[in-house]
């Protein structure tokens, strides 16, 4: 298995920023073994000839454009909206710096 | 009393209380964490819709129960908080990611439960513990404020004891939701009111043969095909089916979970509520990796796309076979439990344990587990009633009818044997 693994460490390092998630360098090794040996796997259904086979996104039988009237109904407070916020300043909820 | 030596319980609600839930319900004012250290300490804002209309029908929250992280996995092992045991031997999983709801029904804690089920998370841990569950169409409830993981398949549902306990708490909760517009189904009425009118008597059963052959135990196998023959001594008519593509369910629901599991869990940044994604445990990381690869530039194509293609192919499958029969009978899991950590470090053998019952939310059906017998190890064994969208009422007649037949489902565990 290790000498094809369809994903390496550094295949692995990419997508965990793509995903935003921190990984510690012995974590990487690893993922790339169990995430490869998944990958290989899942590579079974090329067996299969689907050029002309539409896809399925969802199985809701005909719901379509759920529409309903705009009513001002009941919502958070503003307290209840940031009780769980780990940094709030006037009212608000802090996020990183994007600029 | 519950000592919770089966760690079933993560947060205690009002000890008087007749229902408990799945940690992926949202409750106002309780601790809601998903059994994710991310919410370890996150308390919810308002009721999921399923919880508050259980409130409004009078039953009474006892606990918050424990299940897989973010309901990742089979077992119950992949909780932030320590696995899950499995009343009739704490040595093996009660199954997952329901974990928690069905070990406190087998365990007498309170009669039903809320649990989910994207891949098997009711199905399995109810067979396991010899409980019965309900996974519902995909649609029937609604998923509002209900911790999200894969959405074009996770279905709200309930364990219980027996079928009138399971059915009753679906009763109070069933239909649209303003606040989930998958719940709006044009023909959800007329479809429901038409299968619970339905006898339940000559009917075609089908027994898929994939269900029933390579990698599934003889003794499993052989318990659900004796379940089946009672019920054709009841003037049922036993049909051997077929659907084709099984041995590819498990390949294309780990790529349509997981790539919907990475889009929603991308909500959890620790900004809002929670703590930030160092957080998130091995489990969760492995799909949210998985799923990000799967949907990303250059990859989308040759994984998530195929997925979704050979999703159609499966619903054509499930579509033939009713032509042909009203129901389908198999087993749940291809083994009764297996012993705590026999999976740990191999992830792909974890995944092949929702074989028989992932491609049942590919297709959006609902499925009844139901008791069926007891392995040489005294372990229990379960058997599902699938059926065609909006047929649980008749899912629940034909359930009823067979529990009354056997007395499977009022088998308990004997709780000395914990020691």
């Amino acid at each position: 298995m290790a000498a094809a693994q369809k994903l390496s460490d550094t295949d692995v390092a990419a997508v965990a920023a793509l995903a935003k998630l921190p990984l510690e360098d012995n974590e990487r090794e690893r993922y790339a073994s169990q995430l490869s040996a998944v990958i290989g796997y899942v590579e079974l259904l090329d067996e299969l000839d689907t050029a002309s086979t539409p896809g399925t996104f969802q199985v809701i039988d005909g719901a379509t454009n759920c529409w309903r009237e705009d009513e001002i109904a009941p919502g958070l407070s503003q307290e209840e909206a940031l009780s769980q916020a780990p940094r709030t300043h006037e009212g608000y909820v802090v996020v990183e710096r994007i600029l | 009393m519950n000592d919770n030596k089966l760690n079933y319980v993560l947060t205690e609600v009002d000890p008087k209380g007749d229902i408990a839930h799945k940690d992926l319900f949202l409750t106002k004012g309780v601790r809601t964490t998903a059994a994710s250290k991310v919410l370890d300490q996150y308390k919810a804002q308002y009721d999921s819709t399923v919880v508050a209309r259980l409130d409004e029908a009078g039953y009474v929250t006892k606990a918050k129960l424990n299940c897989d992280a973010w309901a990742h996995g089979a077992s119950g092992e992949n909780s932030d908080y320590g696995p899950t045991k499995n009343p009739w031997d704490p040595t093996t999983v009660p199954g997952g990611s329901s974990s928690g709801s069905a070990a406190a029904v087998a365990d007498g804690y309170v009669p039903v439960t809320t649990g989910t089920d994207t891949g098997g998370s009711i199905r399995l841990p109810s067979s396991f513990t010899g409980t019965t569950g309900i996974k519902p169409t995909y649609g029937a409830l609604s998923r509002y404020g209900i911790v999200a993981m894969g959405s074009s398949l996770d279905s709200p549902g309930f364990i219980g004891t027996d079928v009138p306990t399971v059915r009753k708490a679906f009763d109070a909760v069933v239909g649209k939701d303003v606040h989930d517009a998958t719940t709006w189904s044009p023909v959800r009425d007329a479809e429901s009111t038409a299968y619970s009118q339905r006898p339940v008597q000559h009917l075609n059963i089908g027994l898929p043969k994939e269900y029933f052959g390579e990698g599934i135990e003889p003794e499993v196998a052989d318990l659900v095909k004796a379940a089946a023959a009672q019920l054709e001594q009841e003037g049922h008519t036993l049909v051997d089916i077929e659907l084709p593509h099984t041995k590819y369910g498990i390949a294309v629901y780990y790529l349509v979970m997981s790539t919907e599991v990475a889009s929603n869990l991308g909500r959890y940044d620790g900004i809002r509520y929670g703590n930030n994604r160092s957080a998130m445990g091995a489990e969760a990381k492995r799909r949210i990796m998985l799923g990000t690869y799967a949907s990303s530039a250059g990859y989308a194509d040759k994984y998530y796309e195929k997925a979704a293609q050979v999703r159609t192919l499966l619903i054509q499958d499930f579509e033939k076979a009713f032509e042909s029969v009203d129901v389908i009978l198999g087993p749940v899991s291809p083994t009764p439990a297996f012993a705590i950590g026999s999976k740990d470090n191999d992830p792909l053998q974890m995944y092949l344990c929702d074989v028989l019952t992932g491609t049942i939310n590919l297709a959006g059906l609902p499925s009844l587990a139901l008791p069926c017998g007891t392995a040489k190890s005294g372990l229990p064994v379960g058997m599902q009633l699938i059926g065609p969208r909006w047929s649980e009422q008749f899912l629940f007649n034909l359930g009823e009818a067979y529990q009354k037949l056997t007395d499977w489902h009022t088998q308990v565990p004997v709780k000395e044997a914990r020691g």
